[in-house]
């Protein structure tokens, strides 16, 4: 497959929609979000982010009841001018095949940071994540201290730190039982 | 499906066109394409905002405080609209306004450490970004006094730098802002 030399969204006046995002062209170079109808344009990880997404992916499928599923990269519309593409999720609906998931099907966002998308992942989606009710949110940030995990739970529509660990380490109980070995 | 040279076109004409680019974007690259489009593109990071055109309502107010403002603007003092402002060496953001304490500058942006406020009027689409991420910038890049303007309520939030984070130090009432700090002015956010 031949990568797009450009993506061309139509521009007209006001907010973008997320008909706008969803009929855009896969871009494998990097990921295009709406939110609030501004648009989020972000490179694709890298090798190091991608190896982190396939560690968790495994582990989480693993470890996952019959009742969820485990997905990377999907369309998730969190309002009707916002729509994100977390890098893994837990999803109520098991087998079901949308092209866009509503936030009420999911368990847990799991975004693993990158220099681009720090800021963005720890403030930005945080919020909207929260905002959306969604109930679990996991945290894997790779900083120079080492590889650093925050699971963190809705409470109240905020969300609190449920457990973290570092080098990689964190054993989680909710949604579900899982032992993270992503060192 | 080909498309004819003229479809090409038409969609070219009409579009954003974000260019192939598996990398985190360079300041270089975003000044050139927020100059080429006519859009306002702010990076952070090595990610990139594309901000929707404006509202008229939101156009209607800022042009008001543009003229309130320029009227009480000391002579050291430069107020200028939506120019970039470079933050760091990866983030450059579009305040609605900026006021600069080094008039007359002719670069492709200001620098952070030349602008003594910035003005952000509320909006749908701004409104997670303009009080979370943006205030987080612009309290990382030191920026000492931020104005958020919220025309739905008429009414003003100044926030003031100190040891590298904002807390509000003066709030309009009845739909007026009394400003003291960096100039004096009264702001009126109503109607």
């Amino acid at each position: 497959m031949v990568a797009p030399v450009q993506t061309l969204v139509p521009a007209h006046d006001g907010p973008w929609t997320i008909d706008d995002v969803l009929r855009l062209p896969d871009d494998r170079g990097q990921r295009i979000e709406l939110v609030d109808g501004a648009l989020v344009v972000s490179p694709a990880g890298r090798m190091r982010h991608q190896r982190l997404v396939g560690k968790l992916f495994t582990q989480l499928s693993a470890a996952a009841p019959s009742d969820v599923e485990v997905t990377l990269d999907i369309n998730v519309r969190l309002a009707e001018d916002r729509l994100l593409i977390p890098d893994l999720t837990i999803m109520r609906c098991p087998g079901a095949d949308f092209l866009m998931v509503p936030a009420a099907e999911l368990l847990m966002a799991v975004e693993v940071v990158s220099p681009s998308s720090r800021t963005y992942d720890r403030v930005t989606k945080r919020h909207l994540y929260a905002e959306s009710g969604i109930p679990y949110y996991l945290l894997v940030d790779p900083t120079d201290a080492g590889l650093l995990l925050r699971a963190y739970q809705l409470v109240q529509g905020r969300y609190k730190e449920l457990a973290s660990g570092n080098d990689g380490i964190l054993d989680l109980e909710q949604p579900f039982e899982v032992s993270l070995r992503l060192g | 499906m080909a498309n004819s040279v003229d479809q090409d076109i038409a969609l070219l004409e009409h579009s954003l066109a974000i260019p192939y680019h598996p990398h985190p974007w360079t300041l270089d690259e975003v000044l050139a394409l927020g100059d080429e489009q006519g859009l306002r593109v702010e990076l952070c990071d090595g990610m990139l905002h594309v901000g929707p055109t404006p509202s008229r309502r939101h156009q209607r107010l800022l042009g008001r405080l543009m003229v309130a403002i320029d009227q009480v603007l000391p002579r050291e003092l430069e107020l200028l609209p939506a120019v970039n402002v470079l933050l760091s060496d990866s983030r450059l953001v579009v305040p609605d306004l900026s006021v600069n304490v080094e008039p007359g500058g002719t670069g492709a942006y200001v620098p952070a450490e030349q602008v003594a406020l910035v003005v952000e009027v509320l909006s749908a689409s701004s409104r997670l970004y303009d009080t979370g991420l943006k205030r987080q910038v612009y309290a990382d890049a030191g920026i000492k006094h931020y104005l958020l303007v919220d025309p739905d309520a008429a009414s003003a939030t100044l926030l003031e730098l100190d040891f590298g984070e904002y807390s509000e130090v003066n709030r309009s009432a009845g739909g007026i802002l009394y400003l003291t700090d960096p100039f004096t002015a009264e702001l009126d956010l109503r109607g």
